[in-house]
């Protein structure tokens, strides 16, 4: 398994989403900004970047255990776990699976396949932009609608037409060699969409503190709300006027709305849910 | 001593090779190459690179920053005459920075 261990302190893991690596935290900046503080370690998922590539292995449980392996390489009992997207299912369910070495977890607008009910695309402002850009890629509204197995095989297929939009290599392709054997060769495009024992009922036994960070125009927003009602010890963050990519679009508003959780994940959670109605739900990106 | 110029540009190069070893680039590979359009490099690419910078000179190195700067002034490119001037930069006078 590939991954970078910078800074001294208290030990945080970061996980990227699908198809990403763990440059997705250079190009944020989490990695850098958070190593002032944090022993912080940051690795490529199975499959991706310079990790072993194997044809099966990638639900979420699978990956947790990966993750909880990782831990047990570095030396490391216990950490907070910060999760983007996909990497944000990981990260939950590290939380299920091994509480006792999960002092936190922060889930970064996380579509969650037991929650993919709640996911509204028309009510989606970016959806706006994208049912209309997207055609020109061979991607047509129906098939988000359906969001079947086939469905979403053939988004991830069609999608590495779309240049890449963030960092360096923004404007060129995205159907790299690595991108392709990930797709060809794997169960990915089936095992992220499996809750594989992640449901929605298996939420209220998530004991480590969570906070759950959510774009205010992303499609998930609204599992933001659902994760603050079921999860027992959880709070959750609308990062204002930001979509599923807030990390790389607003980084030190992410960085400022973290802060104070890291530093404390359950005193942090406490406060807020006392602090607030039942949900724990603040609107406006910082907390107080 | 000071770091010699063509020979950080001949261990880059070196670096480069090991770092990919099924790497087949056609063309002449000068300081106007980009490692993103012409190398075909991906974003973990580079910084699979920088840790082998780091491991090569056995010395931490401020890569990420330099990505990211990069990143920010919107460049969409990294060629390898501004990678031997970053190294030129920082590699301080060790016994790996020469050698």
């Amino acid at each position: 398994m590939h991954y970078q261990t910078k800074g001294v302190g208290a030990d945080v893991v970061l996980v990227h989403g699908l198809t990403s690596t763990l440059a997705f935290w250079y190009n944020t900046r989490v990695l850098a900004t958070l190593s002032a503080d944090y022993r912080v370690t940051a690795y490529d998922l199975r499959g991706h970047g310079y990790s072993t590539l194997t044809p099966t292995g990638y639900k979420s449980p699978d990956l947790a255990a990966d993750l909880a392996a990782l831990l047990d390489h570095l030396g490391v009992e216990r950490a907070t776990v910060i999760g983007h997207s996909f990497g944000g299912s990981v990260a939950l369910h590290f939380a299920l699976l091994y509480p006792e070495r999960c002092a936190g977890a922060v889930i970064c607008d996380t579509g969650f396949a037991a929650l993919r009910y709640l996911r509204n695309i028309d009510q989606w402002p970016g959806w706006e932009i994208w049912k209309n850009e997207l055609p020109e890629y061979g991607i047509t509204p129906d098939w988000f609608y359906r969001a079947d197995e086939a469905g979403i095989k053939t988004i991830l297929e069609k999608s590495v037409n779309i240049p890449v939009q963030f960092g360096l290599r923004r404007g060129t392709t995205r159907d790299t060699p690595r991108f392709r054997r990930l797709l060809e060769e794997t169960s990915v495009s089936t095992d992220f969409r499996d809750p594989a024992g992640l449901t929605e009922d298996r939420l209220a036994d998530i004991t480590p503190p969570i906070l759950a960070v959510y774009g205010e125009i992303s499609p998930f927003r609204n599992v933001a709300l659902r994760l603050a009602e079921r999860l027992p010890n959880c709070a959750a963050q609308i990062i204002p006027a930001m979509g599923h990519f807030f990390l790389l679009h607003a980084p030190e508003v992410f960085m400022e709305t973290v802060a104070p959780f890291l530093r404390e994940p359950d005193a942090y959670v406490a406060r807020q849910r006392n602090g607030t109605a039942s949900t724990a739900v603040q609107e406006g990106g910082t907390p107080g | 001593m000071a770091v010699d110029r063509s020979r950080a540009r001949q261990n880059l190069m070196t670096i480069l090779t090991e770092l990919r070893e099924d790497w087949e680039y056609p063309g002449e590979i000068n300081d106007s190459t980009g490692i993103f359009r012409d190398l075909q490099f991906e974003s973990i690419d580079a910084v699979a690179l920088g840790s082998a910078i780091e491991d090569h000179y056995n010395q931490s190195l401020p890569f990420a920053e330099f990505l990211m700067k990069a990143n920010e002034r919107k460049a969409t490119d990294i060629t390898i005459g501004e990678l031997v001037d970053f190294l030129m930069l920082h590699l301080r006078d060790a016994p790996g920075a020469t050698s």
